[in-house]
């Protein structure tokens, strides 16, 4: 059969029963067990379904997976934002922006100790956010800053998308962590730039707090005392990495055992906060895993017929600059992520696009950080975005429709950072290179 | 698995047009595509394919996909006994959990030269048992290729087993795992793709690979030295071939198959041998200390590995009795 | 028969829902066990070369076994830009659909997987990772993860098959809030 009809079938079948609402995981394994049956040799295509299946769930690179999740949990169920929004208040409330600017610290912060979005959004949601519209703020600045600190979470190390990109692009978990980390500061610093900007130009969208509400010195280094555990665990996490104590994966454990006796210390280690616990890693790690084995079935058809690299010689044949190719790609990426999850559009593109930059000989570190750029603008974008729809629980009075308007001009500055990593690669492989030194 | 399809072969002018039937071969690879022309990886496959398709004038078509993109390592054994590939390139050890016998392909200090391993699996009836076990799986094995010598790159300078105490060593299995914990080394399992960042993090200290990694994998920037030879010298990929799917060729393409596994195995060879000179000179040119162990160190080795793996591993199966006698009796010549 | 479909629904939800606990005390359990690992391979140089190897299987376990749970909130990732428009009826029809997707992978979870199960235990393969576990009882996660997410889906389905009949939903379901206040929200990942 012709290539390009079997592409459009295998491709248009995804986009069809996805878009009708049939779960990601479920289409993708339904489509490639049906058309595996009739491409690849009937059962034996469902041998190489399960087989599949159980080699990808059990492949070590994923160990880290649940360890991540489990420290995320933990430290979204210990209150620790509490504290940590505390330290802000007190230290900048009293310049104009200045929560704005250090909601954004914060969750940098906090994305340097969980690697999933929806933690730090669903904190500082809770956390930052009334705080901030009692002292005056424009709600959509607000809710702009919370959302877009939030996506850091992924471009910050610790980060279960980069976990991922290491599986699917076989590169090393730990090169992508210590890439991620100047990108993730530049980022977040044109946030603060920005929120800063903003309420100087706008003092009604930011005011400072009265001068008689502000805090002493010594009020102010009490307070950060509070940033002990934190820092604590983001020692433990990347420097157990850094010191080659632990490995990526391992790091991961030792993050949950931190998180865990920092959350006793602080004495939020009661059953129903367990049990919370529990129920959120449960949540999380099921539905990625049940994920994965539709996305590895699916990968597999897209190789046996060939449509994979029809498609990566379509597109490196293509008489263009390789740079281009790339762009097209990223903006390729950047659609889908406006209407799906960044972990399952990672997992739809990869069998497309791995082979494709393999063949452009692009340094696959460097581009899985930009991807992991893209995948920050995925959490963002409307229509739908990880970011936005917690942002919608956590603060249930505003409509979906201000919170689409808050954070377009966050999303710019995702794709200023996005541009900016392009133009200086130096900027992912500076770190690793002087660490290597 | 089937694959078979009918096109139209014979003279381009037309008079006689005759049916044959073409035979499509899908190869998995554990490997990544090999971009070295001259390594044995890309003569193994690559020059595979090629040959075989020229010989039987296209009669026969080997599909390659590398990199676990149709099976993973460890489950590619059941995907080819039950056809969902046809033909897998594979470590033999990593189907050690199935076919224990395969645990020979990692055995430590087995064997000295090309020559040597050469003369183990095609004379000293050493191939000939593991044929054995892998047809009562229902897989044929067509031909191995030696890769180079595989060292330890490593940041402890290795020479003698007394060096290795204190070592964290990335190794996989019990059976090696044991071999390095008598020597008093600790060990770590970090996956392939973390051997780098293991290295230059100092998770591990030391990892075995083929000499060829100092320049492809890059790990001369991250380890200060290459000890050779290491504890597979050389290392080897096996081709295979379901057995059904191989019964269902004609017998004058098997002829062909087997005629082409033959020479890519001679050639492969003498790749391997290029491919270690070129990794050790270009770890001396990018000053990464080479320590050859001396014939006494690796002496001790041997004894550490016969006391260890060997002996473990001899006492799996009786086939696999045979095969520690038949390397006992090959390391004493 | 209304109060059978009932009763199934409740059972299997029930033993799906113990999952999150025993999953949770395992993830809780590796944590501790590769932090020890760690510290010996570093201080020690004596890891136990065991612990990441069951860590690894237990991860493949973990993830399986969780499919029923996340079908029994509804949280498996869909693309709900239209399906949130529909009408309950249509919804239920789509869901079929999903169902027949779902059946097709648990059938091949459950047979196949029984078959590798035994087929393992009938030639002693055993795992050459440090755990040295025998083959089948690690291939035990295919065919119950496929069970569990299978049970799931058939209670569902019967749910479906009732609303597209009487437009009505069979099961009490509403107000199930399952991570308690701070839920993730519906369909994403992280
Ligand atoms: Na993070
Ligand atoms: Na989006």
């Amino acid at each position: 059969m012709d290539i390009a009809l079997v592409g459009t079938i295998l491709f248009g079948s995804l986009v069809l029963f996805m878009a009708l609402g049939i779960p990601v995981g479920f289409t993708m394994g339904g489509i490639s067990l049906i058309l595996g049956f009739v491409f690849w040799d009937g059962l034996p295509s469902i041998d190489g379904f399960v087989l599949g299946s159980y080699s990808k769930t059990t492949q070590a690179v994923l160990t880290a997976l649940p360890l991540y999740i489990f420290m995320a949990a933990i430290l979204m169920y210990s209150d620790l934002a509490d504290d940590l929004y505390e330290v802000v208040y007190r230290w900048f409330g009293g310049v104009r922006g200045g929560l704005a600017a250090g909601t954004t610290f914060i969750s940098a912060v906090f994305a340097a100790m969980v690697g999933v979005v929806s933690v730090s959004t669903a904190t500082l949601g809770m956390v930052a956010r009334p705080s901030m519209l009692k002292r005056g703020y424009d709600d959509k600045l607000t809710l702009g800053v919370i959302m877009a600190g939030g996506t850091l979470g992924i471009l910050i190390p610790p980060s279960i998308v980069m976990i991922v990109f290491a599986s699917e692009a076989e590169v090393s978990a730990g090169a992508l962590f210590m890439g991620g980390v100047i990108p993730g500061i530049v980022a977040a610093t044109l946030f603060m730039i920005y929120a800063y900007i903003v309420c100087l130009l706008n003092p009604e969208k930011g005011p400072a707090i009265p001068k008689e509400e502000r805090f002493t010195w010594k009020e102010k280094f009490v307070s950060l005392k509070s940033v002990i555990i934190p820092l604590a665990v983001i020692i433990v996490v990347l420097g157990s990495i850094y010191l080659g104590v632990a490995t990526p994966t391992e790091a991961g454990a030792v993050g949950a055992v931190g998180s865990l006796v920092a959350a006793g210390v602080r004495r939020k280690l009661t059953l129903p906060n367990l049990k919370n616990m529990f129920l959120m890693t449960a949540e999380l790690l099921g539905l990625i895993f049940w994920i994965l084995i539709g996305a590895v079935a699916y990968a597999r058809i897209v190789s046996v017929t060939g449509v994979g690299q029809a498609f990566a010689e379509l597109i490196t044949g293509v008489d263009l600059n390789r740079w281009w190719i790339l762009i097209f790609m990223i903006i390729f990426f950047l659609i889908i992520g406006m209407f799906i999850d960044t972990v399952a559009a990672l997992l739809i593109t990869a069998p497309f696009f791995i082979p494709a930059l393999h063949a452009m000989q692009f340094d696959l570190v460097w581009f899985g950080i930009i991807f992991v750029i893209a995948c920050c603008v995925g959490n963002l974008s409307p229509p739908f975005g990880v970011s936005l729809f917690i942002m919608k629980g956590v603060a249930e009075d505003v409509s979906i429709k201000t919170i689409y308007s808050a954070v377009w001009p966050f999303v710019v500055l995702l794709l200023l950072s996005m541009i900016i990593v392009m133009i200086f690669p130096q900027l992912v492989t500076w770190l690793p290179e002087v660490m290597r030194n | 698995g089937g694959g078979g399809s009918a096109t139209t072969g014979g003279n381009s002018e037309g008079e006689e047009v005759q049916e044959e039937k073409v035979y499509k071969l899908r190869m998995n690879s554990q490997n990544a595509p090999p971009t070295d022309k001259e390594s044995s990886s890309y003569i193994a496959q690559e020059g595979f394919k090629k040959m075989v398709e020229e010989r039987t004038n296209g009669r026969v078509e080997v599909e390659l996909y590398y990199a676990n993109q149709l099976a993973g390592q460890s489950e590619s054994l059941d995907a080819l006994s039950r056809g969902t590939i046809d033909m897998q390139v594979i470590t033999p050890v990593a189907w050690a959990d199935k076919i224990p016998e395969s645990n020979w392909s990692s055995i430590p200090f087995g064997w000295k030269t090309e020559e040597d391993l050469h003369y183990l699996l095609r004379e000293s009836g050493l191939g000939d048992l593991y044929e054995e076990a892998l047809n009562e799986y229902g897989i044929k094995p067509l031909f191995y290729y030696h890769s180079s010598l595989a060292g330890y790159f490593s940041n402890v300078r290795i020479a003698e087993p007394a060096d290795m105490k204190g070592v964290v060593m990335n190794t996989q299995g019990t059976l090696k795992g044991d071999f390095y914990k008598k020597m008093g080394a600790g060990i770590a399992n970090i996956p392939f793709s973390d051997y780098y960042e293991g290295l230059l993090r100092g998770t591990v200290d030391a990892v075995s690979f083929p000499t060829y990694a100092v320049e492809t994998y890059k790990l001369g920037e991250v380890a200060k030295y290459l000890i050779v030879p290491g504890e597979v010298s050389p290392a080897m990929g096996l081709i295979t071939i379901n057995q059904e799917k191989w019964n269902q060729l004609p017998s004058d393409l098997q002829d062909i198959i087997m005629e082409v596994s033959m020479e890519i195995e001679q050639q492969s060879m003498v790749a391997s041998k290029k491919l270690t000179d070129k990794g050790i000179n270009y770890a001396k040119e990018n000053g990464v200390e080479v320590v050859e162990l001396s014939d006494e160190a690796r002496k001790e080795f041997v004894d550490i590995a016969k006391e260890t793996y060997w002996k473990a591993f001899g006492e799996t199966n009786d086939r696999t009795k045979k095969m520690v006698e038949i390397l006992e009796a090959n390391s004493e010549k | 028969m209304k109060s059978i479909f009932i009763g199934f629904n409740n059972i299997v939800t029930k033993i799906n829902k113990a999952m999150v606990y025993i999953t949770g005390i395992f993830v809780l359990f590796m944590s501790i066990m590769l932090t020890i690992d760690v510290l010996l391979r570093y201080f020690l140089n004596s890891p136990t070369g065991w612990a990441f190897d069951l860590a690894t299987w237990g991860t493949g376990l973990v993830g399986l076994v969780l499919g029923g749970y996340v079908m029994s909130i509804g949280k498996h990732v869909r693309v709900d830009f239209f399906f949130e428009k529909f009408s309950l009826r249509v919804q239920s029809i789509i869901d079929m659909i999903s169902a027949l997707f779902l059946f097709l992978i648990v059938f091949s979870f459950v047979w196949l997987g029984f078959d590798y199960v035994t087929h393992y235990y009938n030639i002693g393969a055993v795992s050459t990772g440090g755990t040295q576990m025998p083959l089948w009882v690690q291939w035990l996660i295919i065919p119950i993860g496929g069970l569990l997410i299978g049970l799931q889906g058939l209670s569902k389905f019967i749910e479906d098959i009732y609303i597209i009949i009487t437009g009505k939903k069979l099961y009490d379901t509403d107000g199930v809030t399952v991570t308690g206040s701070n839920s993730v929200g519906s369909g994403e990942v992280v």
